[in-house]
């Protein structure tokens, strides 16, 4: 719940406030490549694996490249980007202070849904033979993986809304951002 | 109707026919396999193998006699699929003759099938991205009988009407004096379209023990999507008790 606070409202700083959504984007990536492109694949992710959920009965097929490029080699990518991020957030006393309680549950959440992806992604894979320790590791969770895999997803989606969490952040921030210029113009 | 094929190891002698024809009639290419100690070739089913007879050789120590068993072994057609239960694009469907067949146009190669099968039956190929498995020959029955049991020269494989197929199987199971394994004696899965019957226990052929209905993790998993409708509404609370801050703050 947010607070009530006498402290004066924050105003954009000019250069923000002046630029558009292109330029914001841009220097996001610029400040953070590791960053952006964490929270960018993670929005991939979430929205292709709603859609093969969600409207999978309806697209049928089509749903053929969402599933093999923007989930999965693209989910491969996260994984390794996730891995990074993990890394930097260890080493940086700066970015732990940023993180809060919620973002740390998160973190459990997107390790629950790598595994499982993983799990789910390694079925039949022909490199998993090269790699008999994951596939002896992976065995127990193979027949609940997907399983395990959905119901986080929507597990991690209430619990994101009602804390708030990453969710509730993502489109709080893609809502500021596509309206930043409407704000500065009204002089927020 | 409902059709169903009988199983019957005993009278099988390994001669792989059913392996040929299978794969004539679906114009699948043949495995690259390699030498190892097992008679099975090739020793898993695979994107472009759906059966194989898997050789099995018993040894009793102390009458120092063996014994070959010969089993036939591909997708036994679930009356309750799990495999169509877990697929997110309904590419399974189980027709009322008894084929559970993969529709390779809708398939997306999300390889949920393959966890939710308890037989691990549904195979990926990564070159096609798809999955796929036995069909019953679902393009020949009930006209035709599969290719396989078309093939099988000693009538270890039999195909008809679930009823006649039942009665065959029962009265083998006299002679035999074991157990019929995906219909009466144990139904996998609200039973199976290929009805194996047994001169010994199920699990001294390898068959999986498998339960009688679909496990519970796979309605939990199509249903889970119903939790949006809790998320949506603890998003939209939180987000009007925020705009109510928003204007108290700016009233002040
Ligand atoms: C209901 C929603 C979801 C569905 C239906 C779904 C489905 C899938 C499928 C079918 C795969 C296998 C992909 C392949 O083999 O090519 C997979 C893998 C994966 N998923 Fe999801 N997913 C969902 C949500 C998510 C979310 C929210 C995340 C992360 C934030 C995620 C992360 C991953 C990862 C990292 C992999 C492994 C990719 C790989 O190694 O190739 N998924 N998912
Ligand atoms: S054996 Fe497996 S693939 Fe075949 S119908 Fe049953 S669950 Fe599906």
């Amino acid at each position: 719940m947010p607070k009530e606070t006498n402290a004066p409202r924050k105003k954009y700083p000019p250069k923000v406030a002046e630029t558009g959504t292109r330029t914001i984007i841009k220097g996001m990536f610029q400040v953070s490549l590791l960053d952006s492109a964490f929270h960018l694949l993670m929005a991939i992710l979430l929205i292709t694996g709603l859609l093969i959920d969600l409207l999978g009965s309806w697209l049928g097929g089509w749903l053929f490249w969402i599933r093999q490029v923007a989930h999965g080699y693209l989910g491969t990518l996260f994984v390794i980007i996730f891995i990074l991020y993990i890394l930097k957030a260890l080493v940086s006393k700066k970015m732990r202070t940023v993180l809060t309680a919620t973002n740390y549950v998160d973190f459990l959440f997107y390790i629950a849904l790598i595994i499982t992806g993983i799990s789910i992604a390694s079925a039949n894979a022909p490199w998993i033979t090269y790699i008999p320790e994951l596939a002896e590791a992976l065995a127990p969770i193979a027949a609940y993986a997907p399983t395990i895999h959905i119901v986080g997803t929507y597990v991690w989606i209430l619990f994101s809304t009602i804390f708030p969490g990453g969710i509730l952040h993502g489109l709080a921030t893609a809502y500021l951002i596509s309206h930043l210029k409407k704000r500065s113009e009204r002089g927020a | 109707m409902e059709y169903a094929v009988l199983v019957d190891p005993d009278k099988c002698i390994g001669c792989r026919g059913c392996q040929v024809s299978c794969k004539r009639w679906n114009d699948r290419p043949g495995e690259e396999t390699s030498f190892s100690n097992e008679w099975t070739n090739p020793l898993e089913l695979s994107f472009n193998t759906y059966t194989h007879i898997k050789f099995e050789l018993e040894h009793n120590d102390t009458t120092d006699e063996t014994k070959w068993r010969f089993i036939n072994w591909r997708c036994m057609h679930c009356q309750e699929p799990a495999c169509a239960e877990a697929c997110p694009v309904n590419a399974i469907t189980k027709f009322e003759e008894g084929p559970v067949v993969v529709d390779q146009t809708r398939c997306i190669g999300c390889k949920f099938c393959i966890s939710a099968c308890p037989f691990e039956i549904p195979k990926f190929d990564v070159e096609t991205g798809k999955v796929s498995k036995c069909h019953m020959c679902y393009d020949r029955v009930p006209s035709k009988e599969p290719a396989c049991v078309q093939a099988c020269p000693t009538d270890a494989l039999v195909f008809g009407p679930k009823e006649k197929i039942l009665q065959l199987a029962k009265d083998r199971k006299a002679e035999l004096g074991g157990t019929i394994y995906g219909d009466v004696d144990n139904k996998p899965l609200g039973g199976t379209s290929f009805i194996y019957v047994l001169d010994a226990e199920a699990s001294t052929y390898g068959l999986p023990e498998v339960g009688e209905s679909l496990p519970a993790t796979l309605p939990v998993m199509r249903y889970s999507k119903w939790l949006l409708i809790p998320a949506a509404a603890g998003g939209l609370l939180y987000l009007a008790a925020w705009r109510n801050s928003r204007m108290k703050e700016k009233e002040k």
